[in-house]
Protein backbone atom coordinates (compact mmCIF):
# COMPACT_ATOMS: atom_id res chain seq x y z
CA UNK A 1 0.00 0.00 0.00
CA UNK A 2 3.23 2.28 -0.81
CA UNK A 3 1.28 4.49 -3.23
CA UNK A 4 -1.48 5.43 -0.81
CA UNK A 5 1.50 6.78 1.37
CA UNK A 6 2.96 9.04 -1.85
CA UNK A 7 -0.86 10.10 -2.05
CA UNK A 8 -1.42 11.17 1.05
CA UNK A 9 2.40 12.60 1.26
CA UNK A 10 1.34 14.01 -2.56
CA UNK A 11 -1.60 15.74 -1.43
CA UNK A 12 -0.63 17.19 1.54
CA UNK A 13 2.09 18.77 0.18
CA UNK A 14 0.19 20.23 -2.77
CA UNK A 15 -2.17 21.34 0.13
CA UNK A 16 0.18 23.03 2.10
CA UNK A 17 2.00 25.01 -0.13
CA UNK A 18 -0.81 26.11 -2.74
CA UNK A 19 -0.83 29.80 -3.02
CA UNK A 20 -3.32 32.03 -4.96
CA UNK A 21 -3.43 32.22 -8.85
CA UNK A 22 -3.15 36.08 -9.18
CA UNK A 23 -0.29 37.97 -7.56
CA UNK A 24 -0.91 39.47 -4.22
CA UNK A 25 1.23 42.46 -2.98
CA UNK A 26 2.74 40.33 -0.10
CA UNK A 27 5.10 43.42 1.54
CA UNK A 28 6.51 46.91 1.06
CA UNK A 29 9.48 49.38 1.89
CA UNK A 30 8.48 51.62 2.81
CA UNK A 31 5.55 49.96 4.22
CA UNK A 32 2.30 51.16 3.43
CA UNK A 33 0.80 54.58 5.01
CA UNK A 34 4.71 54.57 6.56
CA UNK A 35 6.21 58.18 7.41
CA UNK A 36 10.46 57.17 6.29
CA UNK A 37 13.19 59.27 6.57
CA UNK A 38 14.89 59.42 2.53
CA UNK A 39 14.13 55.61 1.15
CA UNK A 40 16.25 54.69 -1.80
CA UNK A 41 13.87 52.49 -3.34
CA UNK A 42 10.48 51.76 -2.66
CA UNK A 43 10.66 48.07 -3.04
CA UNK A 44 6.73 45.79 -3.38
CA UNK A 45 7.33 42.34 -2.81
CA UNK A 46 4.63 40.33 -4.53
CA UNK A 47 3.44 36.39 -3.83
CA UNK A 48 4.12 35.42 -7.62
CA UNK A 49 6.99 35.65 -10.88
CA UNK A 50 6.67 39.10 -12.34
CA UNK A 51 6.86 40.04 -16.49
CA UNK A 52 8.85 42.18 -15.84
CA UNK A 53 8.43 44.01 -19.22
CA UNK A 54 4.99 44.31 -18.04
CA UNK A 55 4.99 45.45 -14.30
CA UNK A 56 5.84 49.40 -13.53
CA UNK A 57 4.45 51.95 -11.22
CA UNK A 58 3.75 55.93 -11.26
CA UNK A 59 5.46 57.95 -8.36
CA UNK A 60 3.62 61.32 -7.38
CA UNK A 61 3.63 63.50 -4.98
CA UNK A 62 1.17 65.95 -4.74
CA UNK A 63 -0.09 65.18 -8.23
CA UNK A 64 2.94 65.98 -9.68
CA UNK A 65 4.56 63.24 -11.31
CA UNK A 66 8.26 61.86 -10.00
CA UNK A 67 11.29 60.72 -12.35
CA UNK A 68 12.05 57.57 -11.58
CA UNK A 69 12.91 53.93 -13.05
CA UNK A 70 11.23 50.58 -12.37
CA UNK A 71 12.79 46.94 -12.51
CA UNK A 72 11.77 43.39 -11.29
CA UNK A 73 14.59 42.51 -8.48
CA UNK A 74 16.63 39.19 -9.15
CA UNK A 75 14.30 37.48 -7.34
CA UNK A 76 11.39 38.19 -10.29
CA UNK A 77 8.56 38.67 -7.28
CA UNK A 78 9.84 42.36 -6.65
CA UNK A 79 9.40 45.48 -8.21
CA UNK A 80 11.71 47.99 -7.50
CA UNK A 81 11.01 51.62 -7.82
CA UNK A 82 14.29 53.93 -7.70
CA UNK A 83 13.72 57.60 -7.70
CA UNK A 84 16.23 59.71 -10.17
CA UNK A 85 16.84 61.86 -7.32
CA UNK A 86 16.28 61.64 -3.62
CA UNK A 87 12.66 61.98 -2.12
CA UNK A 88 11.83 65.08 -0.75
CA UNK A 89 9.85 65.24 2.08
CA UNK A 90 6.04 65.27 1.66
CA UNK A 91 3.27 62.28 0.86
CA UNK A 92 3.86 59.77 -1.89
CA UNK A 93 1.26 57.69 -4.11
CA UNK A 94 3.08 54.61 -6.28
CA UNK A 95 0.66 53.97 -8.72
CA UNK A 96 1.50 50.26 -9.58
CA UNK A 97 0.61 47.63 -11.50
CA UNK A 98 1.93 43.69 -11.88
CA UNK A 99 1.82 41.40 -14.65
CA UNK A 100 2.39 37.37 -13.34
CA UNK A 101 3.14 34.67 -14.87
CA UNK A 102 0.40 33.50 -15.10
CA UNK A 103 -1.61 36.06 -17.34
CA UNK A 104 -3.52 37.96 -14.64
CA UNK A 105 -2.93 41.80 -14.00
CA UNK A 106 -3.30 42.98 -10.34
CA UNK A 107 -3.03 47.35 -9.36
CA UNK A 108 -2.81 49.21 -6.99
CA UNK A 109 -1.86 52.54 -4.85
CA UNK A 110 1.27 52.06 -2.21
CA UNK A 111 0.93 55.36 -0.25
CA UNK A 112 4.12 56.83 2.13
CA UNK A 113 5.17 59.89 3.52
CA UNK A 114 8.49 61.12 3.27
CA UNK A 115 9.66 63.31 6.28
CA UNK B 1 -15.65 41.63 -14.30
CA UNK B 2 -13.34 39.72 -17.15
CA UNK B 3 -14.91 41.04 -20.37
CA UNK B 4 -16.68 38.96 -22.37
CA UNK B 5 -14.79 39.09 -25.39
CA UNK B 6 -11.79 37.63 -24.01
CA UNK B 7 -14.06 34.67 -22.66
CA UNK B 8 -15.67 34.26 -25.94
CA UNK B 9 -12.34 33.70 -27.71
CA UNK B 10 -11.11 30.98 -24.98
CA UNK B 11 -14.04 29.14 -25.25
CA UNK B 12 -13.73 28.96 -29.27
CA UNK B 13 -10.28 28.00 -28.25
CA UNK B 14 -10.94 25.34 -26.23
CA UNK B 15 -13.60 24.01 -27.96
CA UNK B 16 -12.31 23.90 -31.22
CA UNK B 17 -8.61 22.39 -30.00
CA UNK B 18 -10.50 19.48 -28.31
CA UNK B 19 -12.62 18.83 -31.07
CA UNK B 20 -10.08 18.34 -33.28
CA UNK B 21 -7.90 16.02 -30.80
CA UNK B 22 -11.17 14.06 -29.57
CA UNK B 23 -12.37 13.04 -33.22
CA UNK B 24 -9.11 12.13 -33.91
CA UNK B 25 -8.69 9.74 -31.00
CA UNK B 26 -12.18 8.83 -31.40
CA UNK B 27 -11.32 7.83 -35.19
CA UNK B 28 -8.52 5.66 -33.57
CA UNK B 29 -10.18 3.99 -30.98
CA UNK B 30 -13.44 3.58 -31.97
CA UNK B 31 -13.64 0.58 -34.83
CA UNK B 32 -11.66 -2.11 -34.98
CA UNK B 33 -11.39 -4.83 -37.26
CA UNK B 34 -13.38 -6.81 -38.58
CA UNK B 35 -15.04 -3.48 -38.80
CA UNK B 36 -14.03 -0.95 -41.15
CA UNK B 37 -11.92 1.61 -39.20
CA UNK B 38 -13.27 5.19 -38.94
CA UNK B 39 -11.89 7.85 -41.04
CA UNK B 40 -12.16 11.58 -39.75
CA UNK B 41 -13.84 13.85 -41.74
CA UNK B 42 -10.26 15.38 -43.40
CA UNK B 43 -11.88 18.50 -44.83
CA UNK B 44 -13.63 19.69 -41.53
CA UNK B 45 -9.88 18.71 -39.45
CA UNK B 46 -8.40 21.09 -41.74
CA UNK B 47 -10.85 24.03 -41.39
CA UNK B 48 -10.87 23.28 -37.51
CA UNK B 49 -7.35 23.82 -37.70
CA UNK B 50 -7.80 26.78 -39.64
CA UNK B 51 -9.86 28.10 -37.14
CA UNK B 52 -7.30 26.97 -34.39
CA UNK B 53 -4.74 29.20 -35.86
CA UNK B 54 -7.41 32.17 -36.05
CA UNK B 55 -8.85 31.42 -32.57
CA UNK B 56 -5.41 31.29 -30.88
CA UNK B 57 -4.38 34.53 -32.64
CA UNK B 58 -7.35 36.11 -31.33
CA UNK B 59 -6.64 34.69 -27.51
CA UNK B 60 -2.93 35.94 -28.12
CA UNK B 61 -4.41 39.38 -28.87
CA UNK B 62 -6.32 39.24 -25.86
CA UNK B 63 -4.15 38.24 -23.36
CA UNK B 64 -1.85 41.21 -24.64
CA UNK B 65 -5.01 43.60 -24.12
CA UNK B 66 -5.73 42.46 -20.70
CA UNK B 67 -2.09 41.63 -19.49
CA UNK B 68 -0.86 45.49 -20.83
CA UNK B 69 -4.07 46.86 -19.26
CA UNK B 70 -4.86 48.41 -22.98
CA UNK B 71 -8.52 48.23 -24.82
CA UNK B 72 -8.52 45.42 -27.00
CA UNK B 73 -7.69 47.98 -30.46
CA UNK B 74 -4.81 49.63 -28.88
CA UNK B 75 -2.88 46.13 -28.59
CA UNK B 76 0.47 47.32 -30.32
CA UNK B 77 3.64 45.28 -31.29
CA UNK B 78 5.41 46.30 -27.74
CA UNK B 79 2.46 45.10 -25.85
CA UNK B 80 2.45 41.31 -28.27
CA UNK B 81 6.12 41.40 -27.87
CA UNK B 82 5.63 41.93 -23.95
CA UNK B 83 3.50 38.75 -23.37
CA UNK B 84 5.40 36.90 -25.70
CA UNK B 85 8.24 37.36 -23.52
CA UNK B 86 6.91 35.21 -20.98
CA UNK B 87 9.00 32.16 -21.82
CA UNK B 88 6.03 29.47 -21.17
CA UNK B 89 3.13 31.58 -23.52
CA UNK B 90 5.72 32.63 -26.19
CA UNK B 91 6.48 28.53 -26.38
CA UNK B 92 2.66 27.59 -26.01
CA UNK B 93 1.73 29.61 -28.64
CA UNK B 94 5.04 28.81 -31.17
CA UNK B 95 4.24 25.04 -31.01
CA UNK B 96 0.78 25.16 -31.23
CA UNK B 97 0.69 27.35 -34.55
CA UNK B 98 3.30 24.56 -36.03
CA UNK B 99 0.94 21.49 -34.41
CA UNK B 100 -2.17 22.88 -36.00
CA UNK B 101 -0.41 23.92 -39.27
CA UNK B 102 0.74 20.04 -39.22
CA UNK B 103 -2.82 19.24 -38.43
CA UNK B 104 -4.52 21.25 -41.00
CA UNK B 105 -1.35 20.04 -43.85
CA UNK B 106 -2.42 16.32 -42.63
CA UNK B 107 -6.03 17.38 -43.69
CA UNK B 108 -5.29 18.63 -46.98
CA UNK B 109 -2.64 16.57 -48.19
CA UNK B 110 -3.40 12.58 -49.09
CA UNK B 111 -1.28 11.01 -47.03
CA UNK B 112 -1.34 7.18 -46.36
CA UNK B 113 -4.32 6.60 -44.13
CA UNK B 114 -2.36 5.19 -41.37
CA UNK B 115 0.23 8.25 -41.45
CA UNK B 116 -1.84 10.62 -41.81
CA UNK B 117 -3.99 9.55 -38.77
CA UNK B 118 -1.41 9.29 -36.55
CA UNK B 119 0.27 12.03 -37.28
CA UNK B 120 -2.93 14.35 -36.68
CA UNK B 121 -3.25 12.59 -33.32
CA UNK B 122 0.16 13.59 -32.64
CA UNK B 123 -0.11 16.99 -33.95
CA UNK B 124 -3.38 17.81 -32.25
CA UNK B 125 -2.52 15.79 -29.11
CA UNK B 126 0.26 18.84 -28.85
CA UNK B 127 -1.37 22.21 -29.56
CA UNK B 128 -4.36 20.46 -27.51
CA UNK B 129 -1.75 20.30 -24.37
CA UNK B 130 -0.20 24.16 -25.41
CA UNK B 131 -3.58 25.52 -24.03
CA UNK B 132 -1.83 24.48 -20.14
CA UNK B 133 1.10 26.09 -20.69
CA UNK B 134 -1.07 29.86 -20.21
CA UNK B 135 -2.92 30.71 -17.22
CA UNK B 136 -3.51 29.23 -13.78
CA UNK B 137 -0.78 26.10 -14.43
CA UNK B 138 1.77 28.22 -14.38
CA UNK B 139 1.63 29.42 -11.33
CA UNK B 140 3.91 27.64 -9.28
CA UNK B 141 7.53 26.56 -9.65
CA UNK B 142 9.60 23.71 -9.06
CA UNK B 143 8.64 20.26 -8.83
CA UNK B 144 4.95 21.48 -8.36
CA UNK B 145 4.45 23.48 -11.21
CA UNK B 146 5.44 20.53 -13.23
CA UNK B 147 3.20 18.24 -10.93
CA UNK B 148 0.35 20.84 -11.68
CA UNK B 149 1.08 21.78 -15.52
CA UNK B 150 1.47 17.92 -16.73
CA UNK B 151 -1.74 16.78 -14.46
CA UNK B 152 -3.50 20.12 -16.92
CA UNK B 153 -2.34 18.82 -20.02
CA UNK B 154 -3.29 15.19 -18.70
CA UNK B 155 -7.13 16.61 -17.82
CA UNK B 156 -7.44 17.87 -21.09
CA UNK B 157 -6.39 15.34 -23.30
CA UNK B 158 -8.67 13.23 -21.17
CA UNK B 159 -11.61 15.55 -21.44
CA UNK B 160 -11.14 15.72 -25.50
CA UNK B 161 -11.44 12.11 -25.50
CA UNK B 162 -14.43 12.40 -24.03
CA UNK B 163 -15.92 15.16 -25.97
CA UNK B 164 -14.48 13.81 -29.17
CA UNK B 165 -16.41 10.32 -28.53
CA UNK B 166 -19.43 11.97 -28.09
CA UNK B 167 -19.23 14.37 -30.97
CA UNK B 168 -18.07 10.93 -32.72
CA UNK B 169 -20.88 8.86 -31.52
CA UNK B 170 -23.51 11.49 -32.50
CA UNK B 171 -22.30 11.42 -36.05
CA UNK B 172 -22.35 7.78 -36.36
CA UNK B 173 -25.84 7.78 -35.05
CA UNK B 174 -27.28 10.48 -36.64
CA UNK B 175 -25.74 8.80 -40.01
CA UNK B 176 -27.02 5.55 -39.02
CA UNK B 177 -30.49 6.72 -38.25
CA UNK B 178 -30.69 9.05 -41.71
CA UNK B 179 -29.21 5.89 -43.87
CA UNK B 180 -30.98 2.95 -42.00
CA UNK B 181 -28.78 0.19 -42.83
CA UNK B 182 -27.77 -2.65 -40.94
CA UNK B 183 -23.98 -2.17 -41.30
CA UNK B 184 -23.92 1.07 -40.17
CA UNK B 185 -26.34 0.64 -37.49
CA UNK B 186 -23.99 -2.19 -36.59
CA UNK B 187 -20.95 -0.21 -36.26
CA UNK B 188 -22.82 2.96 -34.50
CA UNK B 189 -23.73 0.26 -31.93
CA UNK B 190 -20.09 -1.25 -31.92
CA UNK B 191 -18.67 2.37 -31.80
CA UNK B 192 -21.35 2.72 -28.56
CA UNK B 193 -19.95 -0.47 -26.67
CA UNK B 194 -16.31 0.25 -27.61
CA UNK B 195 -16.04 3.31 -25.42
CA UNK B 196 -17.06 2.10 -22.33
CA UNK B 197 -13.41 0.95 -21.69
CA UNK B 198 -11.98 4.06 -23.19
CA UNK B 199 -14.52 6.47 -21.74
CA UNK B 200 -13.92 4.86 -18.30
CA UNK B 201 -10.21 5.34 -18.44
CA UNK B 202 -10.66 8.88 -19.54
CA UNK B 203 -12.82 9.52 -16.59
CA UNK B 204 -10.42 8.06 -14.10
CA UNK B 205 -7.97 10.59 -15.58
CA UNK B 206 -10.29 13.45 -15.42
CA UNK B 207 -10.95 12.81 -11.71
CA UNK B 208 -7.30 12.72 -10.65
CA UNK B 209 -6.14 15.39 -11.95
CA UNK B 210 -8.72 17.55 -11.69
CA UNK B 211 -8.12 16.63 -8.20
CA UNK B 212 -4.43 17.57 -8.40
CA UNK B 213 -4.62 20.68 -10.04
CA UNK B 214 -7.56 21.89 -8.09
CA UNK B 215 -5.36 21.48 -5.06
CA UNK B 216 -2.68 23.12 -6.46
CA UNK B 217 -4.91 26.55 -7.48
CA UNK B 218 -6.85 26.34 -4.30
CA UNK B 219 -5.39 24.60 -1.59
CA UNK B 220 -6.54 22.24 0.55
CA UNK B 221 -7.58 25.16 3.15
CA UNK B 222 -9.35 26.53 0.00
CA UNK B 223 -11.75 23.97 -0.95
CA UNK B 224 -14.25 24.62 2.12
CA UNK B 225 -13.80 28.24 1.13
CA UNK B 226 -15.28 27.32 -2.83
CA UNK B 227 -18.79 28.98 -1.68
CA UNK B 228 -17.72 32.10 -0.86
CA UNK B 229 -15.68 32.97 -3.89
CA UNK B 230 -17.36 33.33 -7.50
CA UNK B 231 -14.26 31.04 -8.85
CA UNK B 232 -15.13 28.44 -6.39
CA UNK B 233 -18.91 28.93 -7.00
CA UNK B 234 -18.58 28.74 -10.75
CA UNK B 235 -16.23 24.98 -10.08
CA UNK B 236 -18.82 23.97 -8.02
CA UNK B 237 -21.34 23.99 -11.08
CA UNK B 238 -18.94 22.89 -13.11
CA UNK B 239 -18.40 19.58 -10.99
CA UNK B 240 -22.45 19.37 -11.22
CA UNK B 241 -22.26 19.18 -14.62
CA UNK B 242 -19.08 16.90 -14.78
CA UNK B 243 -21.53 14.43 -12.73
CA UNK B 244 -24.44 15.09 -14.98
CA UNK B 245 -22.31 13.72 -17.57
CA UNK B 246 -21.49 10.87 -15.79
CA UNK B 247 -24.30 9.58 -14.90
CA UNK B 248 -25.86 9.88 -18.83
CA UNK B 249 -22.79 8.13 -19.40
CA UNK B 250 -23.76 5.38 -17.25
CA UNK B 251 -27.22 5.24 -18.35
CA UNK B 252 -25.95 4.64 -21.93
CA UNK B 253 -23.31 1.91 -21.24
CA UNK B 254 -26.14 0.28 -19.41
CA UNK B 255 -29.47 0.80 -20.53
CA UNK B 256 -29.31 2.89 -23.57
CA UNK B 257 -26.21 0.36 -26.36
CA UNK B 258 -28.08 -2.61 -24.89
CA UNK B 259 -31.52 -1.55 -25.68
CA UNK B 260 -29.90 -0.56 -29.01
CA UNK B 261 -28.37 -4.21 -29.74
CA UNK B 262 -32.13 -5.90 -28.60
CA UNK B 263 -33.82 -3.41 -31.15
CA UNK B 264 -30.76 -3.99 -33.34
CA UNK B 265 -31.56 -8.04 -33.55
CA UNK B 266 -35.56 -7.80 -32.99
CA UNK B 267 -35.16 -5.34 -36.58
CA UNK B 268 -36.80 -2.19 -35.15
CA UNK B 269 -33.88 -0.12 -34.43
CA UNK B 270 -36.13 3.36 -34.55
CA UNK B 271 -36.66 4.63 -31.13
CA UNK B 272 -33.55 2.66 -29.27
CA UNK B 273 -30.89 5.14 -31.73
CA UNK B 274 -33.24 8.39 -31.02
CA UNK B 275 -33.17 7.77 -27.16
CA UNK B 276 -29.38 6.80 -27.60
CA UNK B 277 -28.97 9.95 -30.22
CA UNK B 278 -30.97 12.69 -27.27
CA UNK B 279 -29.12 10.93 -24.49
CA UNK B 280 -25.65 11.84 -26.15
CA UNK B 281 -27.26 15.25 -27.37
CA UNK B 282 -27.84 16.08 -23.43
CA UNK B 283 -24.28 14.93 -22.46
CA UNK B 284 -22.49 17.14 -25.19
CA UNK B 285 -24.72 20.13 -24.07
CA UNK B 286 -23.31 19.47 -20.58
CA UNK B 287 -19.81 19.18 -21.72
CA UNK B 288 -20.62 22.87 -23.64
CA UNK B 289 -21.41 23.94 -20.78
CA UNK B 290 -18.57 22.94 -18.83
CA UNK B 291 -16.37 24.53 -21.53
CA UNK B 292 -17.57 27.60 -21.25
CA UNK B 293 -17.49 27.69 -17.46
CA UNK B 294 -13.46 26.90 -18.02
CA UNK B 295 -13.39 29.41 -20.60
CA UNK B 296 -14.75 31.47 -17.25
CA UNK B 297 -12.31 30.10 -14.55
CA UNK B 298 -9.24 30.89 -16.24
CA UNK B 299 -10.09 34.80 -16.18
CA UNK B 300 -11.06 34.74 -12.40
CA UNK B 301 -8.83 34.72 -8.95
CA UNK B 302 -9.76 31.75 -7.27
CA UNK B 303 -8.43 33.61 -4.36
CA UNK B 304 -11.03 36.77 -4.56
CA UNK B 305 -14.19 36.36 -2.12
CA UNK B 306 -17.19 38.08 -3.65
Amino acid sequence: MKWIHLAVATTAAIGASAVSAHPKLLSATPAANATVAHPADIELHFSEKLVPRLTGGDLTRADAKVASTTTVGADGKTLIVHPRTPLAAGRYNLNWHAVSVDTHRVTGIHTFTVR
Amino acid sequence: MPDGMAIAVRFVTYVDLMLLFGIAAFAAHAVRRPWMPVSPPWTWMAIGAALGLLASTAHLMTLAASMSGVPLLKVDRDALGAVLSVSSIGLSFAIRMVALLAVAACGILPLPPAYRLWATLLASAIALATLAGIGHANMDSGALGWLHLTGDMLHLLAAALWIGAIAGLLGMIVQAHRASTAAQLDQAWQASAGFAKVGTIAVGVIVATGLVNTLAIVGLSGIAALPASAYGRLLLVKLLLFAAMLALAAFNRFRHVPALEEAIAAGRPGPAVLHLRRSLLTEAACGVAILLIVAWLGMLDPAAVQ
